[in-house]
């Protein structure tokens, strides 16, 4: 029996290489997307042409009061394409970045981050355990912004995502006696879209994050992708309340 | 991103508890080992024959890693086994060998101080730097740490922290090999059933009912466990993972 992952924006950039990567096991997709459709069939396209059975969704995932009514479309999705009452895999990657430079830290964009990488995907994945099958896998995308301070600017997203990074651990003891593993991913700069894609794009800026790099480069969205589908394997069943930096070594 | 050139791993303390299943988790996976042991050739041997693949090769050499002047030596006879398989590098250098002391920071004395250190850090840090030359270029090296190093049992100051030693080791190695590609990482297993601590944590049903009190996944690890998360570590989709610490221990004390 395949195993089921569903990765919230899985339409582009690392949620899509991860998608790809788990793709490659044998694993079927649920994928969500928030503003992108096309994106999003273009990767359910890809993942079918590859042999799997995917969906793509649509989520806010700032719109928890949306949680309740996607859990049934869910629950309807896993029993009309799988036969199943739940799935394996839960990667919580949807997310984007607001700059909070010190001194201009705006109200709003500390609301937006915290609903974005917090509220959102606490709830989301509260909503859903129910749905999660014992030995299933929890994975939330933390940051390697929050072990060191590449750019100042991203105060507060680095909070957020540390405060995620505390959530899952006590998650990983709740859900323990289901066997259920929660690990916290976090990747350092990765060339995709994120922040209008200046790691991608800009060279300059790039240099500059890379100056502390033991590779002296930045990561490739697939360089994150396969470390999601190692931490999500069944091999991986005794890693729980861990956080996995993926950075290729920045500041050592 | 799947495994296909044939790979070859040197695990060190192969003969028993996880090195033991770390050598067959490996051979299963087609990947060709040389491990050490120390002083029981028998066990070896029983590992040898336990791998019993047609497609990986599995040898054992003797090596007690705090005998620092047995490394030239033995770097020959890696060398030597390298040749013979047709190669000339190791893709995987798993730093497993250690060895473990129980006792109040009150009752360690100098020489169990000294023995632990000499293994654990000394012995690690040497063996790793002899064998760099027969380390490819985009290999790996992994060292194994301790979930002793995270949180407290007492009784384990000293091992403790010569397990916590390799922990920065790990970071500087990632830094400094980084310009051959080589990714270094540790894991650091929790209470697990081996003859770690005289056996306890696999013969005592009332200490096992301790730790998995304690554990979020609710027992003690089973070797093979630590050893799956092992090869799992080591594979192509971990390649951007460097220099970090990854704790394998059921969630021990979260």
């Amino acid at each position: 029996m395949s195993r089921i992952a569903l990765i919230t924006g899985g339409n582009r950039g690392i949620g899509r290489a991860s998608a790809y990567a788990l793709a490659e096991d044998g694993t079927d997709l649920i994928i969500t997307y928030r503003s992108s459709p096309h994106e999003a069939e273009a990767v359910v396209a890809e993942l079918t042409e590859r042999g799997r059975t995917a969906v793509a969704v649509r989520l806010d995932i700032t719109d928890d009061e949306s949680f309740p009514e996607f859990g049934e479309r869910l629950r309807e999705l896993l029993h009309n394409q799988w036969d199943r009452e739940s799935f394996d895999i839960l990667v919580n990657n949807a997310g984007f970045d607001r700059v909070t430079p010190f001194g201009k830290t705006d109200a709003a964009a500390i609301d937006a981050l915290y609903s974005v990488h917090v509220k959102g995907p606490i709830l989301f994945t509260e909503r859903l355990a129910p749905l999660i099958g014992d030995e299933g896998r929890i994975l939330f995308t933390s940051s390697g912004l929050t072990r060191y301070v590449a750019n100042p600017a991203y105060s507060v997203y680095a909070s957020m995502k540390g405060a995620i990074e505390i959530y899952a651990k006590y998650a990983a003891k709740i859900l323990g006696p289901r066997a259920i593993t929660v690990n916290v991913l976090a990747p350092g700069a990765t060339a995709t879209d994120f922040a209008g894609g200046i790691i991608r794009d800009d060279e300059q800026y790039r240099a500059m994050i890379t100056s502390n790099h033991a590779f002296g480069r930045v990561g490739e969205p697939q360089d994150i992708g396969g470390a999601v589908r190692t931490i999500t394997a069944p091999s991986a069943g005794w890693i729980t309340g861990q956080r996995i930096e993926a950075s290729g070594g920045q500041s050592l | 991103m799947t495994d296909t050139r044939p790979r070859l791993a040197l695990i060190t303390g192969g003969s028993r508890g996880i090195g033991r299943k770390t050598v067959l988790a490996l051979a299963a996976r087609g990947v060709s080992v040389i491990f050490t042991y120390n002083t029981d050739r028998e066990s070896a041997d029983e590992v040898i024959r336990a791998a019993g693949t047609k497609e990986a090769k599995v040898t054992a050499l003797q090596l007690d890693v705090a005998q620092l002047e047995q490394l030239p030596g033995f770097v020959e006879q890696v060398d030597a086994e390298l040749t013979e398989r047709g190669t000339d590098k190791i893709d995987y250098l798993i730093n497993n060998a250690g060895v473990w002391h129980t006792a109040s920071f009150a009752d360690t004395t100098v020489d169990q101080f000294d023995r632990l250190f000499s293994v654990n850090v000394r012995g690690l840090f040497f063996t790793t730097q002899a064998l760099l030359p027969l380390l490819r270029d985009g290999g790996r090296i992994l060292n194994t740490s301790s979930g002793l190093v995270r949180f407290v049992f007492p009784g384990k100051a000293a091992y403790a922290m010569s397990k916590g030693a390799i922990e920065p080791l790990t970071r500087y190695l990632a830094a400094e090999l980084a310009p051959r590609g080589i990714r270094v990482n540790s894991i650091a297993p929790g209470a697990t059933a081996t003859d770690f601590s005289g056996g306890v944590i696999r013969d005592d049903p009332e200490y096992r009912a301790r730790v998995g009190a304690i554990t979020a996944l609710g027992r003690p690890a089973e070797p093979e466990e630590i050893a799956a998360a092992v090869a799992a570590l080591l594979s192509d989709d971990m390649a951007w993972v460097n220099g970090e610490r990854i704790e394998v221990s059921g969630g021990m004390r979260l």
